[in-house]
């Protein structure tokens, strides 16, 4: 599960890190399936003024500092856990109405919106299963 | 009197079974609370995430920002123009707009980017900028008639064509643009459409009467036909010097590419 969680923040920091990229030059955009131009050129692609890209990277930035403190007991394993359910089931939220927007709204589907969505939702899920398995632990 | 640290010679030891015992119930007493401190830390993050994601998606669709035409708007009066197109004749770049008013990537555009575009090409007469009205959202996303009454995009498509026959279409194009919020949403009803006539400066009643007489609806029926058999499938689709580019990310560099000789 260690290397599994890692791998995911990696490649989801990844793709965020590439999505703000091509928020500010968007002939770097690659796109095989889909229409990513149009996602991004879209008036979503920003909330407020900042970059939706900027808030996925935040995220990933934020679950890693979790991981990484959890790692070094810097913060309880279990405070942790139930911390980065949180975020990821923040972030799933967040990708679920966003993925509502490309198909129901924009239509247009992102690549790598898509991949970064399910990344995230992987991520929820195996945070998830530990945290049940922690509190299991609490309970017996 | 015994002192205290003396034993009472009743009171035995406690056994280590006994204390064992104890020991267990102290470990789960703090296994309890623990897991009872955890459930609230738990559905206090999660009360949070789901405030935080509803706050985002509330600001996110009623962002006034994303519909306000750019506080410098289009320099329109010095660059020659005729019904949708403006530009000069002889521009070596000719680029055509498929788009829908209903589209909000295409409000995007026209708002944010356009009137740049318009500045540093059009105005300098490197780019001739054509408009054809494309009702796919009406058409093709809600399945209604393009003849429908109630169909909005065809309504505002006409309305862009009623502008244009007072050589007002450019400034009534941004204006339309900027009072979108949604699909079909009441946005493009022929009375919204005559008060953006009014709000716009443009005769009132000629306005009107184009629009009730429906005096466009045939020419709305030819470019959405010339956008289908132009292959357009969403919008806005540019054609830059017959080069399809969907979506803008792409445009102004194949604005350039054409103007170095691509």
């Amino acid at each position: 599960m260690d290397i599994a969680q890692w791998l995911l923040v990696a490649a989801g920091t990844a793709v965020a890190i590439y999505l703000v990229y091509v928020h500010y030059q968007a002939s770097a955009l690659v796109c095989g399936v889909g229409d990513c131009e149009t996602v991004q050129s879209s008036r979503y692609a920003e909330f407020a003024g900042i970059p939706i890209a900027w808030l996925g990277l935040a995220l990933y930035l934020a679950i890693a500092a979790l991981l990484a403190a959890r790692l070094r007991g810097l913060i309880e394993q279990d405070i942790a856990d139930v911390l980065l359910v949180g975020a990821t089931f923040a972030g799933t939220l967040a990708v679920a109405y966003l993925t509502y927007l490309e198909i129901w709204v924009i239509h247009a589907i992102c690549q790598w919106c898509v991949a970064f969505a399910i990344i995230t939702v992987a991520l929820f899920v195996l945070f998830a299963i530990r945290l049940t398995s922690t509190f299991a632990g609490a309970d017996r | 009197m015994t002192t205290p640290s003396t034993p009472s010679p009743r009171k035995k030891p406690a056994s280590p079974d006994r204390r064992s015992r104890r020991q267990a119930r102290a470990e789960e007493e703090a296994k309890r609370k623990r897991q009872k401190r955890l459930m609230t830390l738990l559905a206090a993050v999660l009360v949070v995430a789901v405030a935080g994601v509803t706050v985002f998606a509330i600001i996110n669709s009623r962002d006034e920002s994303k519909n306000t035409p750019l506080a410098s708007p289009m320099a329109l009066d010095q660059i020659p123009r005729s019904g949708m197109t403006i530009g000069a004749t002889d521009a070596p770049v000719t680029v055509i707009e498929y788009a829908d008013f209903q589209c909000p990537y295409c409000a995007n555009f026209a708002l944010q980017l356009e009137p740049e575009l318009i500045q540093n090409y059009v105005a300098t007469g490197k780019v001739r900028f054509e408009f054809q009205p494309l009702p796919i959202i009406s058409v093709d996303l809600k399945g209604k008639q393009i003849t429908d009454p109630s169909a909005e995009s065809v309504l505002a498509s006409e309305a862009g064509f009623c502008a244009a026959d007072q050589n007002t279409f450019w400034e009534f194009y941004s204006l339309l643009f900027s009072k979108q919020t949604g699909e079909e949403v009441g946005d493009f009803t022929l009375e919204k459409l005559i008060g953006y006539a009014k709000e716009g400066g443009l005769d009132v009643d000629a306005f009107t009467t184009c629009m009730t007489n429906r005096t466009h609806l045939q020419d709305v029926v030819d470019s959405y036909q010339r956008g289908k058999a132009a292959g357009v499938t969403g919008t806005p689709t540019f054609f830059v010097n017959g080069t399809k580019v969907l979506g803008y990310g792409q445009l102004e560099q194949t604005i350039q590419d054409k103007l170095n000789g691509g």
